[in-house]
């Protein structure tokens, strides 16, 4: 009797102690889970920034190439020169409005740079405008695209979030629902560089 | 000349029977019209050894579309680019946005490399000269540094603009994807062929590491004398084997019956 007490004793720990691990790990599995859907988004909007970056790269060649041509559209040139260095010291992370401000200012500065070529046949024509026209807009559409990645991210990041039972450690640990971008118009209007 | 009475009938029954047939087949044949020019959602991947190639817009000639499978299939094999063209009788959606999704969807270029490149053509409005989004070049993340999208511009307003403007769209596809081919192979540094028996070498290497280790294990344990462990760790060892034989499936894919499955993040040129 005695010899059968503490072998179901040494059961009942060994079940104890089996369930802990198996649900510490589970634990542990969906914690891991949602710090890997966390670190993508994060990488998802470190691309779309680095391409917004890009962008605002190619604004100084740009306007050197139009000044060519059109040298006395000084508030153009001071205008963008704003928008671009407002749009490199917002960061999206940090201030997601103020970013999505700074890259509407940008955006509706630099579709006047654009406009200004319709005045000019010879800027039209001009090789260097032409190939960075074709950057610009290569590199719009690389921001689309990434923002199109990042929305699928947060929607996989999200469902994660709020389906039981991660949404208890979720809630606990500090994860919360994230916002997925949406495209403004004035974004969507720019630079489509027509021919 | 005076009908009678039943022909009148009759000839009313029959027109007013052809008006009403006539009246049924309208939406069948706008529907019909309509499913076969727009294109809006990616066509499911060609296989196969002429899947370079996919002319639903039929803007190639028999002989132009020959000569860039035999080019592409080289391109491929030296291991520099996968290029595919794509031509569509008509789409409503921007090439631009349209690319990037048909090139992640077939996984065009190698898998490690990403060097994949769509040329991606609308031949409603290439045949109609309407202006922008007649074609688009579409380059994968890791083909960006070889052809940014700059000389893709320069390639489509250098070949293919000139071509189309006289009515060539066969040969301005065809010299636009052949100027793609040449860039993409000046461009390549690192050949393939030195690099796939590296990491197959290295592969064979962890492998047979991984064995003579657990057969080290089981060789000191039997003689100890501990039996029933030496079946687990045997158990173990088939399971590293499965692993290392998917490896090796996953780095050799590419030149079978499908694309290589690389990536794109949305660069490129159109006109």
């Amino acid at each position: 009797m005695k010899c059968r007490g503490i072998a179901s004793g040494t059961l009942v720990l060994i079940i104890v102690v089996g369930v802990l691990l198996v649900g510490g790990m589970s634990l542990m599995g969906s914690y891991n889970g949602l710090v890997t859907k966390d670190t993508v988004v994060e990488q998802k909007a470190a691309d779309i920034e680095s391409q917004l970056k890009r962008r605002a790269d190619l604004v100084p060649n740009l306007v050197a190439t139009v000044k060519g041509y059109a040298s006395h559209e000084k508030e153009i040139f001071e205008n963008i020169a704003n928008a671009r260095s407002r749009l490199l010291t917002v960061k999206i992370s940090d201030d997601p409005a103020a970013a999505q401000a700074a890259s509407q200012q940008f955006n509706s500065a630099l579709s006047r740079l654009l406009a200004i070529a319709e005045n000019y046949p010879d800027l039209k024509a001009d090789q260097s405008f032409i190939r960075l026209q074709d950057e610009l807009a290569g590199t719009e559409n690389r921001i689309n695209y990434a923002r199109l990645e990042f929305n699928k991210a947060i929607q996989d990041y999200n469902r994660t979030v709020r389906s039981f039972p991660t949404n208890l450690l979720a809630g606990i640990a500090g994860f919360d629902r994230k916002q997925p971008f949406e495209a403004d118009e004035a974004d969507k209007a720019l630079p489509t560089v027509s021919f | 000349m005076n009908l009678s009475p039943v022909a009148t009938s009759r000839f009313r029954w029959a027109s007013w029977l052809l008006l009403g047939v006539l009246w049924l087949m309208v939406p069948i044949i706008t529907l019909a019209e309509e499913s076969a020019v727009f294109i809006n959602e990616p066509p499911t991947a060609p296989v196969g050894a002429d899947r370079y190639v996919t002319d639903l817009g039929n803007l190639l000639t028999p002989e132009d579309l020959q000569t860039l499978q035999i080019r592409l299939q080289a391109l491929e094999e030296s291991g520099a680019a996968q290029i595919a063209i794509l031509t569509l009788p008509n789409t409503e959606r921007e090439l631009s946005d349209f690319a990037p999704e048909i090139m992640n969807q077939w996984g065009i270029g190698e898998k490690d490399k990403d060097n994949g490149i769509l040329v991606l053509a609308n031949a409603e409005r290439i045949r109609k000269q309407l202006s922008g989004n007649r074609i688009f070049i579409g380059t994968g993340l890791g083909a960006e540094g070889v052809l940014p999208d700059a000389l893709a511009g320069r390639v489509l307003d250098q070949y293919a603009m000139p071509a189309f403007e006289e009515q060539a769209f066969s040969e301005g596809l065809k010299a636009t994807t052949l100027a793609l081919a040449d860039i993409m192979s000046a461009g390549e540094v690192v050949p393939p062929s030195e690099n796939a028996p590296d990491d197959a070498f290295g592969e064979i290497i962890f492998f047979l590491i991984i064995l003579f280790f657990f057969l080290y294990l089981n060789h000191r344990q039997r003689g100890r004398g501990i039996y029933p462990s030496g079946g687990g760790i045997g158990g173990g060892l088939g399971g590293m084997g499965g692993f290392g034989g998917g490896g090796f499936g996953g780095g050799g894919g590419g030149f079978g019956g499908g694309f290589g499955g690389g990536r794109s993040g949305g660069g490129g040129a159109g006109r």
